[in-house]
């Protein structure tokens, strides 16, 4: 055992120095406790928009934020980042808040639905993005966890077992093993040389400003929407076709991870569409386009047996209910271009223009 | 959980510390549930598989090596209880049909329905009858194969034709017999280990050896600086070139074509040396896979370096029962043809995978009948290795005739690899077809040289890594080449190999590629 022991003490000034950078550089904000996160939802509350948020656990915004409204906002969307262009131009001049977090699933629109509820009054409509993975099994997207509780709560209201899952704690655990963890690891090196060569590539607070947009750094508007920095907001047609293509061979064999509809999924999916229908909410879903390079490459490799299939789904489920469906995972059928996507999956503002004025129309 | 994942790196460290905390006794039986754990966690639906393999050759063995009645009284063996040489060739056959089973059900039977419907299409004929089977029709979704299985059959088809050819390798206990099929290290993609011969480690006493330990942990550095640096960082570009075939003409393709050949090779190599470096730390000595085979200067030499259990494998159960070399030419040809197809179709049931091992089986069977000519010949004609025998040692022209050899062998092998690699047949001979196309003009200025790569996602950053890292890699293996790496490792003070060890741990940890790829051999 002595061989271990040593093996062990050798292996320490390694495992010493992995977690001196991760937890010394923190890119993702995972040690610095919860600060951050009231101090954005703080100028949200107050309307103003907020640039140069670093990395930063955008659930715990949303449950700082719900705590400091008095109201829920008339018009509330729900999704990932694929959702995060919905602007408040969408609402008709009601009052509008785009609640998206990113990486959402399912777990993360009951959550957020449910401290948007318990507000007087609730909000009068919900536009529900739903995107692909939000009926299979998502284990790998564990974001929600942070608002677990909020989960549990509308689950009971829905009528649903919340189930054994991991808890607040569990989640912060896991959050101490990124200190050695290797990804995180090359993240926080490469930030490091980065603010090394160039002091101003340091990570700079966040601060409220009027302004809508930098070239330097995104800006989270005060209706929750987000604004990319100038990189983003002017990749060329190319650069964004090639991204659409990459992301195609990425998830060759599915569709964002998907590679089958889940009925356990589908059915918690439709307790949660009943449960906002029977609180009185109006219900709108939005199903964010695919870049046409992906959705090409997606056709031709598998027929996109599962994004036909959840769309197929999703309409029906609405139909049967009489809620409107704005979009389509093809863009084609959701009247959009190549030019309306910064890359294989997050939709233009002007493409969600497209695809609500297609709404007005009707 | 992979081999190169934290997690599954501590824990083992926890599992080899209990290991050898355990009395003798109780070691075998950890070993065996570390392995059914390990499985489970790849998923609980594939475990059934295993166990019924593993049950079934354990059984076929004591079929074949029953001895029905006791010995005689004057302690001879009468001959009578064992099973006579004809029924146990029929025992041997239906133990190994039972056996083969599951693999063939799982991993052909798509592949075979597929081929006959669409040949059935083509000609015309009437309805289609396995069209229910193929992948179109939900068969792939239905019936995944179980991670693995190629090799524990092959580990448990080895173990049966062992034993009906000398049933004293028969092993009577369960447990220990379900070790050799699922030692952990080796249960998803080998090293092929005979039973026989794992099952004689396991009966000898085995007392902690620092040295090998030691050489395990090497082992296991050197397998994880092979995968994720250089592996996993190739895999990036070749997978983007891949995953869009037709978008792609000159350099792009011929950074697929050579960058595949070496992904491959530090993908199975790094594989093989963290199974060997793992197996170290429990106390057993390694199985040796791969013997830097693109060093080769013939194709037979490749391949006796090249996957060496998978090779032996089919050398001792397919190619010498065929007749091997001593038989006519003609018969010779058609032994080596078959082996290599059937060694093709193991790796992956697609008609890639048996071209590519079909070429594999001329480039052999040219190789074969080369040798002899070249023997006879004196003209120029003659193989590179009869010019290079005759040359003085370390001459230049012997070192650039073999290196030249070498050169030729490495190329024609990752030309049979874009087969390997490609979806299909037809996308296969586009690379080849268009890999030349433009290369001229792509090389013509440094703008356009980086404008032809730009779409493989290979940066400067990245090129660079893999340049330091395959060069240090070219170093090590020329010196273990030379039989001097030992030598030179072992004779540095203890500074300089901590240094050096260091030194490697942090470009693992700066360099590799942490997106968790899976090991290219899994999915066989």
């Amino acid at each position: 055992m002595d061989f271990f022991r040593r093996t062990f003490l050798k292996a320490l000034p390694v495992m010493f120095a992995v977690s001196i950078v991760t937890v010394g550089v923190d890119p993702a904000n995972l040690f610095r406790g919860s600060s951050y996160e009231r101090g954005i939802a703080t100028y949200l509350a107050q309307g103003r928009n907020v640039a140069a948020i670093g990395n930063h656990d955008d659930r715990l915004v949303q449950r700082y934020l719900a705590a400091k409204l008095g109201a829920s906002p008339e018009v509330l969307v729900l999704g990932s980042s694929r959702a995060m262009q919905i602007r408040r131009n969408v609402a008709d001049g009601r009052d509008f808040f785009n609640a998206s977090v990113s990486e959402a699933a399912l777990e993360d629109l009951e959550a957020i639905a449910q401290l948007y509820l318990q507000l007087e009054p609730p909000p009068r409509e919900v536009i529900v993005s739903v995107d692909p993975w939000d009926l299979q099994e998502t284990g790998w997207l564990i974001g929600w966890k942070t608002l677990s509780t909020e989960r549990d709560r509308i689950l009971a209201q829905m009528g649903r077992d919340p189930g054994g899952h991991w808890t607040d704690r569990w989640q912060a655990l896991l959050r101490y093993g990124q200190a050695l963890s290797p990804s995180y690891f090359q993240e926080s090196a490469q930030r490091l040389m980065r603010a090394l060569v160039d002091e101003g590539a340091a990570r700079s607070a966040y601060f409220a400003t009027d302004q809508t947009e930098f070239d330097d750094k995104p800006v989270k508007l005060a209706d929750g929407s987000l604004v990319y920095d100038a990189a983003m907001r002017r990749l060329s047609a190319e650069a964004a076709d090639r991204s659409a293509l990459e992301y195609g061979v990425k998830w060759r064999d599915k569709i964002d991870g998907v590679s089958r509809l889940e009925p356990a999924r589908q059915a918690e999916f439709e307790d949660f569409v009943g449960y906002l229908l029977a609180r009185g909410v109006q219900v709108t879903i939005y199903l964010g386009p695919y870049h046409p390079t992906t959705y090409a490459y997606f056709l031709r490799e598998r027929n996109l047996r599962v994004g036909g299939e959840v769309e197929d789904y999703v309409r029906s489920m609405a139909a049967a209910r009489n809620i409107e469906v704005l979009g389509s995972y093809d863009p084609a059928r959701a009247g959009v271009g190549p030019e309306d996507f910064f890359d294989a999956q997050h939709v233009r503002e002007s493409g969600v223009a497209k695809i609500f004025s297609q709404e007005a129309a009707r | 959980m992979t081999f190169t994942s934290p997690l599954f790196l501590a824990l083992l460290f926890l599992s080899v510390c209990a290991y050898w905390a355990l009395p003798v006794r109780f070691r075998w039986i950890w070993l065996l549930v570390a392995g059914y754990l390990l499985y489970l966690s790849t998923g609980p639906a594939f475990f059934p598989t295993l166990l019924v393999v593993t049950l079934a050759t354990y059984l076929g063995g004591r079929l074949l090596g029953a001895r029905a009645a006791p010995r005689a009284p004057d302690g001879t063996d009468s001959g009578e209880a064992r099973p006579k040489a004809t029924r146990r060739g029929r025992r041997l056959a239906l133990t190994l049909v039972v056996a083969a089973a599951p693999l063939v059900v799982f991993k052909y039977t798509g592949f075979v329905a597929d081929t006959v419907t669409s040949a059935a299409r083509a000609a015309g004929a009437g309805p289609d009858l396995f069209a229910w089977l193929t992948p179109e029709h939900g068969w792939a979704q239905t019936l995944l194969l179980p991670i693995g299985i190629s090799f524990y059959t092959f580990k448990g088809m080895s173990y049966l034709i062992e034993v009906a050819r000398d049933p004293s390798r028969m092993e009577r206990s369960l447990g220990r017999y379900a070790l050799s099929i699922s030692f952990f290290p080796q249960i998803f993609a080998g090293p092929i280990e005979r039973p026989h011969a794992f099952l004689a480690k396991l009966r000898v006493a085995r007392p902690f050896d620092r040295e090998r330990a030691s050489a395990g942990l090497g082992l296991l550095a050197s397998g994880l600086f092979k995968k994720l640096v250089v592996a996993d960082n190739l895999a990036a570009a070749v997978n983007q070139v891949y995953g869009d075939l037709s978008a792609h003409v000159g350099l792009p393709l011929v950074l697929a074509i050579f960058g595949f050949s070496l992904q491959i090779y530090y993908d199975f190599s790094g594989y093989s040396d963290i199974a060997n470096g793992i197996a170290q730390l429990f106390g057993f000595d390694g199985v040796e896979n791969f013997r830097r085979p693109y060093f080769a200067r013939s194709f037979r030499e490749f391949w006796q370096r090249w996957h060496i259990s998978l090779s032996t494998w089919f050398r001792d159960y397919l190619y010498f029962p065929l007749g091997g070399s001593r038989v006519g030419p003609t018969r010779h040809v058609v032994n080596l043809m078959i082996t290599f197809v059937v060694s093709g179709l193991w790796h992956g049931a697609a008609w890639t995978f048996a071209f590519w091992g079909a070429l594999h089986g001329l480039l052999l069977v040219a190789d074969s009948f080369a040798r002899p000519l070249a023997a006879r010949s004196p003209g120029p004609s003659r193989a590179f290795e009869v010019a290079e025998a005759e040359a003085p040692r370390g001459t230049a022209g012997r070192v650039l005739r073999s290196a030249a050899a070498g050169i030729g062998v490495f190329v024609m092998v990752s030309v049979a690899w874009v087969f390997f690699r490609a979806p299909s047949l037809g996308d296969a001979i586009y690379v080849l077809s268009h890999a030349a196309s433009g290369v001229v003009a792509q090389l013509g200025s440094a703008k356009a040289f980086r404008a032809a790569l730009a779409p493989t996602g290979l940066t400067a950053a990245s090129a660079g890594v893999l340049a330091v890292s395959l060069a240090a890699l070219l170093v090590v293996e020329v010196l273990q080449e030379s039989g001097r790496w030992s030598g030179i490792w072992s004779t540095r003070p203890a500074w300089q190999r901590h240094v050096l060890a260091y030194g490697m741990v942090a470009w693992i940890l700066l360099a590799g590629s942490f997106e968790q790829n899976s090991f290219i051999y899994f999915q066989f």
